[in-house]
């Protein structure tokens, strides 16, 4: 890596050298290349000579660099649509929307002949019940979607600002740009970023925020002011709880939160409720609760690739519980399970 | 409706986006395209004889660079990527092409940072300088300049691009100001280096 870093170093110094607009200092690297070695002097000898240059800045001018620039673009966005459609089908049904609204009141802008703003076009992702997906963003930072989560930033993303829109849950991997910082909206509070890795997780029927830094710095705001911005530090879970209006912190196994991106879901020591949940979205089912005695308990696993059937096979043995799974008409929600609390009755 | 409508949308805001570097740095994709793309070609056409396969090798290693995530400290480590990643691709396709035998010796060289390697990027990066000052000149004075260069008198030139010789003496002497003063002496490069 050292030499080609050298090379470029020293093809700059010379070119510079041959434009006439060399430092001082760059002259003084020039002379001790040279004089370095004595086939430094030959190559220097070369690169100097008037009809070499010319040749080689006669091959760079025939290529048709428009031509080239107009296909790099239509390559690019034709790759993106194809990664995004075979991403598609991968998570079976990862639904692009386009902001109609938005693309509709910057046409009529324009036609009263006010002055030409571009219109603010959105774009969103939708993963469904059950599918998980990773998406690239304009300016390259990555989100892992989790299932039945919605993500939108508008045409001007990674221009004037960084701005996303988030229901449910979504792992960010921020590409660092100090100008623009990123800024994730959920429910009423913010999070803001300039580059770095976190999770936030809100579904509606929880009430509740759960924003889990891995690396880096965030602050995080809410926009009524109901708490002072709060910088989260790595390691930690802030949890926002919506309706009681209540901050709070802890110190958390982040993996255990952020695992799920991987294909992995890991609990320890996690109450029933949040386990069921998390099935739910996993798996796209509905689990019915027969008796509360059953939110009570709490269960340790690592799920890799196990199926629904294996999992509540897992917990029958492990909890005092019992269950039965029913396949459903409804495709919305085609596999429904019931969970009691105490070991199944042998008839 | 959909795809195309993003389409659209991509296309807008594509030239725009920038690239980062760790030291805080940015070029625009746009811009290092433009610089970079006809360096790079003219570096695979050291590899491999078809310029159109060249420009497809260039033309995939910035769409290749546009997926990955990777970040970079500076702008010269950027164009390290980029001159690796043609070199690979190139020795890719000729793998690829089955003249392994014609080229093994090129392809285990240049597994290492071979000389040739290292050669023509040292000759591609002094040039692109070059190139970068020599585009800021119109376009006869360009043509003339070059045609100068290449050893052409100043009736020849004449004679090529139909024009004046008292025409050509002015555009070769505002043209060879982008190139280091008294450029003849120091092109005998011998003289040049008892100077320094």
């Amino acid at each position: 890596m050292a030499k080609i870093l050298d090379r470029i170093r020293i093809g700059k110094i010379i070119g510079n050298f041959i434009t006439g607009k060399e430092s001082g200092n760059e002259m003084e690297m020039l002379h001790s290349w040279i004089n370095e070695l004595p086939e430094n002097e030959a190559k220097f000898k070369i690169l100097t000579d008037e009809r070499e240059i010319a040749r080689n800045i006669e091959a760079f001018e025939s290529i048709d660099l428009e031509r080239a620039w107009k296909k790099y673009e239509e390559k690019n966005v034709a790759i993106k649509l194809r990664k995004q459609i075979s991403r598609w089908k991968l998570a079976a049904s990862v639904i692009l929307l386009a902001g109609l609204s938005g693309s509709l009141f910057g046409y009529f802008n324009r036609s009263e002949g006010s002055e030409i703003t571009t219109p603010e076009f959105f774009t969103s992702f939708v993963t469904e019940n059950g599918q998980t997906s990773r998406i690239i963003l304009p300016d390259s930072s990555v989100v892992w979607l989790n299932s039945q989560t919605t993500l939108s930033y508008s045409n001007k993303f990674s221009i004037e600002n960084r701005n996303i829109k988030l229901d449910g849950e979504a792992f960010f991997k921020v590409q660092r740009n100090e100008e623009i910082p990123l800024i994730v909206s959920c429910g009423n509070l913010k999070v803001r970023v300039l580059g770095t890795e976190f999770d936030v997780c809100s579904f509606p029927e929880d009430n509740k925020v759960n924003v889990i830094l891995e690396k880096g710095k965030i602050e995080l705001t809410h926009i009524n002011n109901l708490f002072q911005p709060l910088d989260l530090r790595p390691g930690h879970m802030a949890q926002f709880d919506e309706q009681k209006k209540i901050l709070s912190l802890q110190k958390v196994d982040t993996y255990e939160y952020i695992s799920w991106k991987d294909g992995v879901l890991i609990f320890k020591d996690t109450p029933m409720k949040e386990v069921i949940s998390k099935l739910e979205h996993w798996y796209g089912v509905k689990i019915n609760v027969n008796t509360p005695d059953v939110y009570n308990l709490v269960f340790n696993a690592t799920i890799v690739d196990e199926s629904l059937e294996e999992i509540f096979k897992l917990i029958e043995y492990t909890c005092d519980v019992s269950y039965k799974i029913y396949y459903s008409h409804n495709p919305q929600v085609p596999v429904v399970i019931e969970v009691s609390y105490g070991k199944k009755q042998k008839k | 409706m959909e795809s195309v409508f993003v389409t659209c949308l991509m296309k807008k805001t594509f030239k725009d986006i920038k690239i980062r570097f760790e030291d805080g740095n940015h070029i625009f994709v746009k811009d290092f395209f433009y610089s970079y793309y006809p360096v790079l070609t003219v570096f695979a056409e050291k590899y491999i004889a078809d310029k159109s396969i060249c420009e497809d090798i260039v033309q995939d290693v910035f769409i290749s660079f546009w997926e990955r995530q990777n970040v970079f400290l500076n702008i010269k480590a950027l164009k390290a990527f980029f001159y690796k990643s043609v070199r690979n691709s190139c020795l890719d396709y000729l793998k690829h092409q089955k003249v392994e035998k014609k080229y093994m010796d090129l392809t285990k060289n240049s597994c290492h940072e071979s000389e040739f390697f290292l050669d023509e990027v040292l000759k591609n990066e002094t040039y692109s300088v070059i190139y970068r000052e020599i585009n800021k000149l119109p376009e006869m004075g360009r043509k003339v300049l070059l045609l100068s260069m290449n050893d052409n008198s100043n009736e020849e030139i004449a004679g090529q691009l139909n024009i004046g010789v008292n025409t050509v003496r002015t555009h070769k002497a505002r043209s060879y100001k982008v190139l280091r003063a008294k450029l003849a002496v120091f092109f005998k490069p011998s003289k040049f280096i008892r100077q320094l």
